[in-house]
C-alpha cells in the first residue's frame, strides 16, 4: 500500500522537453514544412494558439510513455491536449508570477545531461548535432529548457513543501494493519431438481432475442491487381537482362570471407604494456616452426578462444578497433601478424581461411536476375494499370467485369464473412471495412483497397445476408444452460441470503451451518496484506462495516466459483505500527507527504485553469483528423 | 482655426503659442522620459531580484530534497528577509513550514502558513489551508480544523473542495461523528476529486445494513 499511494510523480517538465530531443519523431521535420497559414486552431489558451500538428507533437511525446499498453490512440489524444493546454497554463501562470531561471542555472542544467556527453563530460560538438538533427537552435532549446525549469520551481514550491505528520501516519495504519475476526460458511453451488420449462426457455428466448443472431454477412466478388502477377507478364530477352545484370552487379556479388584466430597477450595492471609485447614477439618467433592453435591453446589470455585454438571465427569489419582490423583484413591466408595493441593488450593474428570475394557469373544467377528485372519493369506497369483500375471501376460501377476485361485479370468470388472475421481475402480488415461499407452495400464498386505497396484490391458486393434471428429450435440447449445456470446462482444466492437473515435476527452460526451442512471457518486477528484467503473474500471483508457492539457485522461474498460466503465480522482491532514500520517511519512519512503534495498540486493546477481563458473548439479537431488521414 | 495672411503672422502665432504653453511642453515630456526610464529600471531591477531569488531557491530546493534541514531553514529565511517582493518569498514560507514541522515545531509551521494563508495569491492560500487544518488535525484541534474550513470562501476555493471535503471527514473521525465523516468523504469522492488514500479511507467506514423488521 505504502508503495501504492507514490502516485507518479507528475510534470517532469524538462525530461518532457528531452523526450523530443532524443527521440527522432517522424512528424517533428514534417511539421516545419507544413503551411500553417491556413490550418485551423484546436485549441487556445489566452493569447496562444494550438494547431492539430502541436497536438500531434503532444501526442507522440505523450504516448511514449504508454507505450504497449492498449490504451487507444483516440483517448490518448483527448489527454494529450488536456497535458498541453495544462502545461501551458502553468507556463502563462509562472510567467506572469515573475518566475526566472538564470542562464547560469540552464547551462549547468544542460551540461549535466547525459545526452550531451562524451565520455562523461559535456560536448559541444555532440550538443550541435543533436540538435541540428531536431532543427533546433541553441537558443530556442535554452528558452524552452528555462520554461521548464521555472515550471518546476512552481512544482517543487508546492510539492516539495508538503509534509505528513505522525498524526497522518498513524491514521494510515491504523486501517492498514487493522485486524478482523470472522466466522464463515460457504454455500456451495446448488444442484438443480429439475430442467427449465420450456415456457421459461421460450420466455427467455424472447426476451433476450439480441444474444440469438446470426450476424449480417457479405460475400464479394473482386478484381485483384498485383506487380508480382505483371512481373510474370513482362517479356525478357537476353540483351535486357545482361544490361540488368551490368547495372546491379553489386547485388550479385560475394563479399570476401575471412575466418580468424588471434593469440592474446593482456596488458592489465599486472603486466605492463612493454612485457606483453615482449611475450608477444617471442611467441612470433617460436609460431616460425609450430602450429598456430596449438600455441593459441598454451599461452592465449583470451580463455574463451584459446581453447578453440584461438579461433574467432569469420571477421566482421566493424566490430574490432581500426589496428586489429587493419592487421585482419591485409594479412595473407596462413600468414601471422605482427603484434598488435589494442584495448585488451597485444594480438598476433592468422588468417585461417580465405575465401576471395567473387562476382556471380551472369548464367549462374539468371533465374534471380529475370526475377528482378521483371519486378523493376512492371512497377512502371503496375502503377498505370493502378491508375486504370481506379478510374474505371469507378465510371463503370455497376460491374467489374469491364475493368477486369480492360486489364486482363479475371474476377475472383469470396465466401461469406461477417464485419469482424473472414477468410482468404476477406481475412484483411480493410477489405472487410469496404465491403461493408455504405457504398458497396448499395451496389456500387469499392474505391480500391491497397493491400501493402504492391496489391489493389477493388470489391462489389454478391451477397448480402442481413443479420437473422436464429430459430428457437436451434438455440433450446443453450438458452437451457444458461437457464440453469441462471437458476442454481439464483438458488445458492437465496441460501446464502437465508442465512444471513437468521445470522443477523441472532441465531449462532453453530446451528445454522448444522443445520445446512455446512463447514464453519474461523479466522482470528485476520490481517489486510498477508492473509491467505481467495481475493475477492479478502476485499469483501476489508470493506464490510465492522460490528455493532457486541452484534456481528453479516454479510456475504461470492466467490468466481459461483460459491457465496456468509461472514459473521466479530470484532474489528485498529492497527498499530509494527516495528518493521516503525523502522520505515520516514519513508511513510515522505511517501504519505508526496501523495498530498501531488494531490494539491494537481488541484492548483485545476484552479489555474479555470482562470485561465482556455478554449477547445471540438469541430477544428475533428476536422484536422480527417484532413490527416 | 485662424488664417494668417502672412508668414510674420504665423511665425508671431507660433511664438505666442510657445510662450504660453512651453513651459509645460517641456515639463511633460520631461516627465514621459523619466517614467519611461524608471519604468525600465524598475524592470530590469525586478528581473535581478527575482534572478537573485531563483538561484537561493534552487539551493534550498537542493537542501530540502537532501534533507539539510538547518541550512534549508536559513537559505528560506534569507530569501523572505532580502525578496520579500518576489513570489519566492512566499515559495519559501511554504517550504520553511514543512521544514518546522519535520523538526517537530509545529507552532511555527502554522504560524507561517498561516500568512500564506491571508496572502493575496489564491492558489497558495488555500495550500496554506489545507495544510493548517491537518496540522490542527494532528495537534488535536479538530473544532478549530472544521471552523478554518467553513469559513473558506467557496468562491475563492472552487478546485479545493474535494481536498477540504476530505480533511472535513478526517476530522469527523477524530471526533468520532462517523457518519458525518462518512458523507464528507462521500462528498469528496463525488465531485470527481482523486486522492489516494480517500477510497481507502471510505472503505473502512462502510454503514452498517439497514435490516429491514421480520415479516
Amino acid at each position: 500500500m505504502l508503495t501504492k499511494i507514490r502516485e507518479k510523480a507528475q510534470g517532469a517538465f524538462a525530461w518532457g522537453i528531452l523526450i523530443l530531443i532524443c527521440v527522432p519523431f517522424a512528424l517533428w521535420g514534417i511539421n516545419n514544412y507544413l503551411d500553417t497559414g491556413t490550418e485551423a486552431v484546436v485549441a487556445s489558451v489566452g493569447d496562444k494558439d494550438f494547431y492539430q500538428r502541436d497536438v500531434n507533437k503532444a501526442y507522440e511525446e505523450y504516448s511514449q510513455n504508454f507505450q504497449g499498453l492498449g490504451i487507444d490512440e483516440k483517448s490518448l489524444k483527448a489527454q494529450a491536449l488536456q497535458k498541453l493546454i495544462k502545461d501551458e497554463v502553468l507556463l502563462q501562470y509562472v510567467h506572469a508570477e515573475g518566475l526566472v531561471v538564470t542562464d547560469n542555472e540552464a547551462r549547468d542544467f544542460i551540461k549535466a545531461l547525459p545526452y550531451f556527453q562524451v565520455d562523461g563530460k559535456f560536448s559541444d560538438q555532440q550538443y550541435k548535432t543533436l540538435l541540428s538533427s531536431q532543427r533546433i537552435s541553441s537558443s530556442e532549446f535554452v528558452s524552452r529548457i528555462k520554461n521548464a525549469l521555472i515550471m518546476e520551481q512552481f512544482q517543487h514550491s508546492i510539492v516539495d513543501s508538503s509534509f505528513a505528520t505522525q498524526y497522518d501516519v498513524e491514521s494510515f495504519f491504523k486501517i492498514q494493519n487493522q485486524l478482523r475476526d470472522i466466522d464463515y460458511v460457504t454455500v456451495p453451488v446448488q444442484s438443480l431438481t429439475e430442467q427449465p420449462t420450456t415456457e421459461e426457455i421460450t420466455a427467455y428466448y424472447q426476451q433476450h432475442q439480441d444474444l440469438y443472431r446470426t450476424p449480417e454477412q457479405v460475400s464479394v466478388e473482386y478484381v485483384e491487381l498485383s506487380l508480382d502477377d505483371l512481373a510474370k507478364k513482362i517479356v525478357v530477352t537476353d540483351d535486357k537482362l545482361k544490361a540488368f545484370y551490368e547495372e546491379q552487379k553489386a547485388q550479385y556479388t560475394m563479399p570476401e570471407r575471412r575466418k580468424i584466430s588471434h593469440i592474446l597477450f593482456l596488458v592489465n595492471e599486472k603486466v605492463t604494456e612493454k612485457v606483453a609485447l615482449e611475450k608477444a614477439l617471442k611467441v612470433k618467433q617460436e609460431l616460425a616452426n609450430k602450429d598456430f592453435s596449438t600455441i593459441a591453446a598454451e599461452v592465449s589470455e583470451d580463455k574463451l578462444t584459446a581453447k578453440k585454438g584461438g579461433d574467432l571465427g569469420l571477421f566482421n569489419i566493424g566490430v574490432m578497433e581500426k589496428a586489429f582490423e587493419d592487421a585482419a583484413s591485409t594479412l595473407k591466408l596462413g600468414e601471422v601478424s605482427n603484434p598488435v595493441k589494442s584495448a585488451f593488450g597485444y594480438h598476433l593474428i592468422k588468417v585461417t581461411e580465405l575465401v576471395p570475394g567473387n562476382i556471380k557469373s551472369f548464367d549462374s544467377v539468371k533465374s534471380e536476375v529475370i526475377k528482378a528485372y521483371q519486378k523493376a519493369q512492371a512497377e512502371n506497369a503496375f502503377y498505370e494499370a493502378g491508375q486504370k483500375l481506379t478510374e474505371m471501376s469507378y465510371e463503370n460501377p455497376d460491374n467489374l467485369q469491364t475493368v477486369a476485361d480492360a486489364l486482363g485479370v479475371s474476377v475472383q468470388k469470396s465466401l461469406l464473412f461477417t464485419r469482424e472475421k473472414g477468410d482468404g481475402i476477406a481475412a484483411n480488415d480493410k477489405i472487410r471495412s469496404a465491403a461493408f461499407s455504405e457504398e458497396v452495400l448499395q451496389g456500387n464498386n469499392s474505391v480500391p483497397v491497397e493491400q501493402g505497396a504492391d496489391r489493389l484490391v477493388v470489391v462489389r458486393l454478391s451477397e448480402h445476408k442481413v443479420a437473422a434471428k436464429r430459430e428457437l429450435n436451434e438455440v433450446k440447449q443453450e438458452v437451457a444452460d444458461v437457464l440453469s445456470k441462471e437458476k442454481a446462482q439464483l438458488l445458492t444466492a437465496q441460501k446464502a441470503a437465508q442465512i444471513k437473515a437468521r445470522l443477523q435476527a441472532g441465531e449462532s452460526i453453530q446451528v445454522l451451518a448444522a443445520e445446512n451442512k455446512l463447514e464453519i471457518k474461523a479466522e482470528k486477528a485476520l490481517t489486510r496484506s498477508k492473509n491467505k484467503l481467495p481475493e475477492q473474500l479478502s476485499h469483501v471483508i476489508f470493506t464490510a462495516a465492522k460490528p455493532d457492539g457486541t452484534k456481528p457485522s453479516v454479510f456475504i461474498a461470492a466467490l468466481p466459483s459461483g460459491e457465496q460466503v456468509v461472514v459473521s465480522l466479530s470484532k474489528v482491532t485498529a492497527g498499530i505500527m509494527s516495528e518493521d514500520d516503525k523502522k520505515q517511519m520516514e519513508l511513510a512519512k515522505k511517501n504519505i507527504a508526496n501523495a498530498f503534495g501531488q494531490t494539491e498540486f494537481n488541484q492548483v493546477l485545476n484552479s489555474l485553469q479555470t482562470e485561465a481563458n482556455v478554449e477547445i473548439n471540438t469541430k477544428n479537431q475533428a476536422q484536422a483528423q480527417i484532413q490527416g488521414q | 482655426m485662424e488664417i494668417y495672411d502672412t508668414e510674420e503672422e504665423q511665425l508671431d502665432a507660433v511664438k505666442r503659442w510657445w510662450k504660453e504653453n512651453g513651459l509645460s511642453t517641456i515639463v511633460g515630456l520631461v516627465i514621459g522620459v523619466i517614467v519611461i526610464l524608471g519604468w525600465n529600471y524598475w524592470q530590469s531591477h525586478k528581473k535581478v531580484e527575482s534572478g537573485e531569488a531563483s538561484a537561493i531557491y534552487s539551493q534550498l530546493i537542493q537542501a530540502i530534497a537532501a534533507d539539510k534541514k538547518d541550512s534549508a531553514e536559513k537559505l528560506a529565511e534569507r530569501i523572505q528577509e532580502q525578496y520579500p517582493k518576489t513570489e519566492y518569498a512566499a515559495y519559501s514560507a511554504l517550504l520553511l513550514a514543512k521544514v518546522k514541522v519535520d523538526q517537530g515545531d509545529l507552532a511555527k509551521a502554522q504560524a507561517t502558513l498561516k500568512q500564506i494563508a491571508a496572502g493575496s495569491d489564491k492558489e497558495l492560500a488555500n495550500v496554506a489551508k489545507i495544510r493548517l487544518v491537518r496540522l490542527m488535525l494532528a495537534s488535536g484541534q479538530f473544532e478549530q480544523g472544521l471552523q478554518l474550513i467553513n469559513d473558506v470562501d467557496p468562491a475563492t476555493s472552487s478546485s479545493f473542495s474535494g481536498n477540504y471535503d476530505e480533511l472535513v471527514g478526517d476530522l469527523y473521525v477524530a471526533l468520532d461523528r462517523l457518519d458525518q465523516a462518512r458523507s464528507s468523504y462521500q462528498k469528496a469522492l463525488e465531485s470527481g476529486y482523486k486522492s489516494p488514500l480517500l477510497q481507502f479511507k471510505i472503505d473502512d467506514l462502510t454503514a452498517p445494513e439497514k435490516i429491514e423488521s421480520q415479516k
